[in-house]
């Protein structure tokens, strides 16, 4: 009698399982392929901020809110409005870096971060920020050296500066390249881990290459 | 066993009734300043359930609820908020209105705007960046005449100098990375204006205060500019720069990513420039300068570093200066300047609380001025250590504290080969610590109070002197703040020089502010009244008779400053008016009563406009200034300066240009001063006797030339990175 009320009472409480942890994220990046709009961002945003909050312990899920914060930044209106999300993706990405998420992914997230403040005053902000997109994407590169995502993102930051100031399409491309080459072999299975960035690559290197 | 299902079953409905139900949560969010939240998230706790708020900041939530039976409330910025619910009738719960507060790191951003302007690349939402200062027309990159259109400032033309709100250009000092840099301007002889001695692209961020500054500096009556040099250089690379004026060159190494080393030499003289282009001085040797600077900086850990800076500069000139008493007969004048200066600081945080900064400054200038068959030698040398520590002390407090130490030694020889032999000198030790804490009282209320303690062995008077500033946030845009401070200052070198029965001058600030900013607009209305006392006064020739040296000095100086920046209106477009209007009246030095010195005028407006052109890949910077005119002195009128010059105007322009030379990057920057070639003047000399009918003979103060045109090429060189395939 004990017996099956325990196994009872285990059964019916109310935890949440590995599984629904993992349909819940699969969901929300699935949603978040398809996102387009700020408000898609903002929706999304929210839910991974609640899978963060319920599972406390997870890097993930603060990984994509400040990735959904980001991207949002950069099709709103409003200096200050737009500030402030990258304020609190800024703090976001250092509670997912203490919560032991992937160095190198973080990294990217952060040189966003600094793309998304420099977009919003680029005649003040270039000479700040520019630099330090840049430093802090090498770093990444020189420990991650087949990272998709830093060599895209590190080559999309040297295509669009100019070639005086050390970028330019020369020194782009390889890095464009070398990203495109990675995405395309990469496995395909659904994955909690960051994988986006294919057909950003690949678009930008059909870009690059006019 | 059908007992033990048939209770199994029971209990699993009673389950499904406690724990299944679904309940209903009313409410609304708001901010600190009770307006709504849009966009917060209300979770149940321990779920990944929730909802949003709606535009007028109110929720609903219909979910099944854990055992715990709690919400959880974020909103970007702000600390969560968690409630244990208690179930109402019909299972609907309403938690009424919940007022969010602002996280800490929120807190930490906000300053106190009253009697500071802050430029800086690090924070947002400041007036001013590094880069505004070199691409202001009219200023041709100096950091002083930059600050010139600004509010709260007095356009002196023939000094070359900052005079702010109705103050001497002495009670304004420059610290750099928190010590003092006693020669901030390159020497000057009369009539030919200085220059600042740094280049603004050395600085990464700029607080300009127009008074009440903070307890952590001091000796300064008006107010202090501090300047915070640049970290680690973030690349290796050289730069050339070809100019009308001169050439200068620079090569920079980063080494492991924590260790660059920066050296430069310049060298400018404006020989070729002033036998093309006419001016007002007659000169002999014009303008020469040659120098050389280092700049070494090591992170010393995550978020340590070292930083040294030493610089070296000689400068030469000669010149003839008219002669108001005879106009066939000018002064020979010369000037030869030796100048050194060696800046270490350190900053470092300790367990990830205490924040520990300190440095120090050796400081050497030497000038040889020769008029006519005089010759005179002044030597300034100051040394300066400091340290301070601050640290938070949970959200509410923020303590800094701090020593500084430091020694100068000035000396002045004066001779004429024949009677006239002088030979001064003093050397003073000077201690000085302060202690301030910012409270915030709550998420609208702020407030920094300091007190500062300083005691010079020359004058031998401890002085205490506090520093309150408050602020309220009106809204998250908007705060009006005030300030008081008591200032304290030594008097002027050549004073000290003559005499040792002196003591601090000092002045008193009461300031009120308010400041709105929002998306890259900013507007803010400053009023002041400054209470000086105690000022020098002498009432015949001190170098003789020191006796006649005292503290009997006062006055006055109130006013209002007004300042509107658009960033945001125009693309491309930046544009900023400042407007200062200044009541100022004093006695001092050799003012027989109180009135307007002849460096204070009245109104003083700057109109700064600049536009990047992209299509041609440059920014245009157009600047309008105008004072009104400033008070002279008529020694054949009873009144002290009664008179007044005629206005100043002002219209400059500059273009910088970025382009390519050979593949590397470069800036070509035209400049021209007084476009429209308005003829300025700034006062008066007089010749020393009357003629027959009473009257001076007089030569104007003017510029050294109507206008100044610079052209300048800027290349830099950067290593060609090699790409890993």
């Amino acid at each position: 009698m004990k017996k099956l009320i325990i196994i009872f009472l285990s059964i019916s409480s109310f935890s949440l399982s590995a599984q629904d942890y993992l349909s819940a994220m699969q969901n929300n990046l699935k949603q978040l392929d398809a996102a387009e709009t700020p408000q898609n961002y903002t929706g999304l945003a929210l839910s991974f901020e609640r899978i963060a909050v319920a599972e406390q312990t997870k890097w993930h899920p603060y990984y994509y809110q400040a990735f959904c914060l980001l991207a949002k930044s950069f099709l709103i209106e409003g200096a200050d409005d737009r500030d402030k999300l990258v304020d609190a993706a800024e703090a976001i990405i250092e509670k997912a870096g203490q919560l032991g998420g992937d160095k190198a992914e973080l990294s990217v997230l952060q040189a966003r971060a600094y793309q998304a403040r420099l977009s919003v005053d680029p005649a003040s902000r270039s000479m700040q920020y520019g630099p330090k997109t840049t430093m802090l994407l090498a770093e990444a590169r020189a420990k991650n050296p087949n990272n998709p995502r830093v060599l895209f993102l590190l080559g999309q930051n040297l295509l669009f500066t100019p070639e005086g100031y050390g970028g330019g399409k020369d020194r782009a491309l390889p890095l464009i390249e070398k990203a495109v080459a990675i995405f395309n072999t990469a496995p395909t299975e659904p994955t909690v881990d960051p994988s986006w960035g294919r057909d950003e690559a690949n678009s930008l290197l059909a870009n690059a290459k006019k | 066993m059908k007992k033990a299902i048939a209770f199994i079953g029971f209990f699993a409905a009673l389950q499904t009734m406690l724990w299944g139900q679904k309940i209903t949560v009313n409410g609304s969010v708001s901010d600190e300043f009770n307006q709504p939240v849009i966009g917060a998230n209300i979770m149940v706790k321990n779920t990944y359930l929730g909802t949003t708020t709606d535009l007028d900041g109110s929720f609903v939530l219909i979910a099944e609820l854990t055992a715990e039976k709690a919400i959880v409330i974020t909103y970007l910025g702000y600390e969560p908020y968690e409630k244990v619910l208690s179930s109402g009738p019909d299972n609907t719960v309403n938690i009424g209105t919940v007022k969010l507060k602002p996280s800490s790191t929120e807190l930490e951003g906000v300053t106190i705007t009253a009697g500071a302007f802050e430029a800086s690349d690090e924070k947002r939402g400041t007036i001013l960046n590094s880069l505004d200062i070199a691409t202001t027309a009219g200023a041709t990159a100096d950091v002083a005449a930059t600050l010139n259109t600004l509010p709260g400032t007095q356009r002196v033309g023939e000094e070359g100098r900052l005079f702010v709100r109705g103050g001497a250009a002495y009670e304004t000092r420059t610290f750099i990375d928190g010590t003092v840099a006693q020669n901030p301007y390159n020497s000057s002889v009369s009539g030919v204006p200085s220059r600042g001695r740094y280049s603004p692209f050395l600085f990464s961020g700029t607080a300009f205060s127009t008074g009440g500054y903070s307890a952590e500096f001091g000796q300064a009556l008006s107010s202090a500019l501090v300047l915070n040099t640049h970290g680690l250089a973030t690349k290796t690379q050289s730069e050339i720069g070809i100019t009308t004026v001169g050439l200068d060159a620079t090569h920079q190494k980063l080494w492991d990513n924590n260790t660059s080393l920066a050296v430069s030499a310049n060298y400018m003289n404006l020989s070729p420039y002033t036998a093309i282009i006419d001016q007002n001085i007659d000169w002999v040797a014009p303008f020469q300068n040659y120098g050389s600077q280092v700049i070494y900086r090591k992170k010393t850990s995550e978020n340590g570093i070292l930083k040294i800076h030493g610089d070296f500069s000689e400068t030469k000139m000669r010149l003839k200066y008219p002669n108001a008493d005879d106009l066939k007969d000018p002064n020979d004048v010369s000037l030869r300047n030796n100048y050194g200066y060696l800046n270490a600081s350190f900053k470092e945080i300790i367990k990830d609380t205490w924040t520990i900064s300190g440095g120090m400054s050796y400081n050497f200038n030497k000038d040889y001025v020769q008029f006519d068959s005089i010759n005179h030698q002044i030597t300034d040398q100051l040394v300066q250590a400091r340290v301070s520590a601050s640290r938070f002390v949970g959200n509410v407090f923020k303590i800094k504290t701090g020593v500084e130490y430091y020694n100068q030694a000035y000396r002045e020889k004066v001779n004429n080969k024949s009677d006239l032999n002088r030979d001064f000198n003093y050397l003073l030790h000077h201690t000085a610590a302060f202690a301030e804490v910012d409270i915030v009282f709550n998420s609208r209320l702020y407030a920094r109070i300091g007190e500062r303690f300083e005691y010079s062995s020359y004058v031998n008077e401890p002085t205490f002197s506090s520093r309150v500033s408050l602020a309220y946030r009106l809204s998250s845009n908007s705060q009006v703040s005030g300030a008081f401070g008591q200032f304290y200052q030594l008097p002027e070198s050549r004073f000290l020089l003559y005499s040792s029965d002196l003591v601090n001058e000092n002045a008193l600030h009461y300031i009120l502010n308010y400041q709105y900013s929002k998306d890259q607009r900013i507007f803010r209305i400053e009023g002041y009244y400054k209470d000086y006392g105690r000022l020098i006064r002498y009432n015949g020739d001190y170098r003789y008779e020191p006796w006649l040296l005292n503290n009997s000095g006062n006055g006055y100086a109130r006013g209002i400053d007004v300042y509107f920046r658009d960033k945001k209106t125009f693309k491309d477009i930046d544009y900023w008016i400042s407007y200062s209007f200044l009541d100022t009246e004093r006695n001092f030095l050799n003012f027989r009563n109180e009135v307007t010195p002849g460096f204070a005028s009245r109104h003083n407006l700057s109109i700064v406009y600049k536009h990047w052109i992209d299509k041609i890949d440059s920014q245009l910077g157009i600047t309008y200034s105008f004072s009104s005119g400033r008070p002279y002195d008529d020694p054949a009128s009873v009144l002290q300066n009664d008179k007044r010059t005629p206005a100043f105007h002002d219209l400059s322009a500059n273009l910088s240009h970025l382009t390519q030379l050979w593949g590397h990057s470069t800036i070509l920057f035209l400049s021209c001063t007084n476009i429209l070639g308005f003829e300025n003047i700034f006062g008066y000399r007089y010749g020393s006797s009357p003629d027959e009918e009473g009257n001076f003979s007089r030569i104007p103060v003017e510029p050294t030339a109507k206008r100044f045109a610079f052209i300048g090429l800027f290349i830099t060189f950067e290593k060609k990175e090699v790409n890993n395939k």
